[in-house]
């Protein structure tokens, strides 16, 4: 219990919210309740109790990298971190909450064209249109000219 | 979609044009530009650039009959939608259309499309539509009834 109890003061240290009288109590009830924790404490459950002082290092070691890796599994791809645009942080985000965002009304036309000459002056609706050519793009696939493989592919591109 | 193929003589060329629509949010505020590309099927000849055209179509009584028989048997009723129909439907006949307004392609401005699936605009596109999406339907065990 011993590498258990430094495990939690790690842990309270990291978090700075909770007092470390409550996380000091080492019943077995309340590890299921620090939910994102729960896994470290579990890895530290397992490790061998022979190995005090190097089980409970590493576990905070894995608790932190845990929390490191929890923010930036994402990103560790072949595009680099600084090059991500806004904030990487910020939480998901619907389109009903863009919708509200004034900032895209920047991007969209309010005005409905008539002619092609007016849509090609803004570029909102040259975007639109190009969409629209990307889309009749994308559905001109190799070996669509018969019936059977055009219904295949469209369930495919559905995802069904 | 289409063949990019030389202008053929003797043969009727569709016309197509931009159409251009906002799609409003619930309180009315434009959220998207659409465009849309549509054959000018006013200029299609009946027997050469298409036969049929009837299409039937769910009336809004006809989907509040289905609403009160599920609610009276206790059914369970599911519901779906195909997104760009029309686009996915399946010509039979050989359509020609023009390129894109302003977006010709400045090599061959003259070269038109041999359509290979539907427009909007076009007579038999609804018709086209109903008939792939029925045979689909009864190739699946439904039946009409």
């Amino acid at each position: 219990m011993q590498d258990f109890n430094f495990l939690l003061q790690g842990e309270s240290i990291l978090e700075q919210g909770e007092s470390v009288a409550d996380m000091q109590v080492p019943e077995d009830t309340s590890e299921p309740d620090q939910t994102p924790e729960s896994e470290e404490s579990l890895e530290a459950e397992l490790t061998p109790e022979a190995q005090d002082e190097v089980a409970s290092d590493e576990a905070q070691d894995g608790s932190q990298q845990a929390n490191q890796s929890k923010n930036t599994f994402k990103y560790k791809s072949s595009h680099p971190e600084d090059q991500i645009i806004g904030n990487k942080e910020s939480p998901r985000r619907t389109r009903s909450y863009f919708r509200q965002e004034e900032s895209m009304i920047g991007l969209l036309s309010v005005i409905e064209p008539t002619t092609v000459d007016e849509a090609l002056s803004d570029d909102g609706w040259i975007l639109a249109m190009q969409e629209k050519l990307n889309q009749f793009q994308r559905m001109m696939c190799v070996g669509c000219g018969t019936q059977a493989s055009a219904e295949e592919h469209y369930w495919n591109k559905m995802g069904i | 979609m289409w063949d990019v193929v030389p202008k053929p003589q003797q043969k009727n060329i569709i016309g197509t044009k931009w159409v251009f629509r906002n799609k409003l949010n619930e309180q009315g505020e434009v959220v998207r530009n659409k465009a849309r590309l549509v054959a000018q099927g006013y200029s299609q000849q009946e027997g050469i650039d298409y036969t049929e055209t009837l299409a039937p179509v769910a009336r809004l009584e006809a989907i509040r009959l289905l609403l009160s028989y599920a609610v009276n048997h206790g059914l369970i009723l599911y519901q779906m939608d195909v997104k760009s129909a029309f686009l996915n439907g399946v010509i039979s006949e050989e359509v020609f259309v023009k390129q894109p307004p302003d977006f010709e392609d400045l090599k061959h401005p003259n070269n038109v499309y041999k359509l290979k699936k539907l427009l909007h605009g076009l007579k038999q596109a609804p018709r086209a539509w109903y008939d792939r999406l029925s045979n689909f339907l009864i190739k699946n065990d439904f039946k009409i009834g």
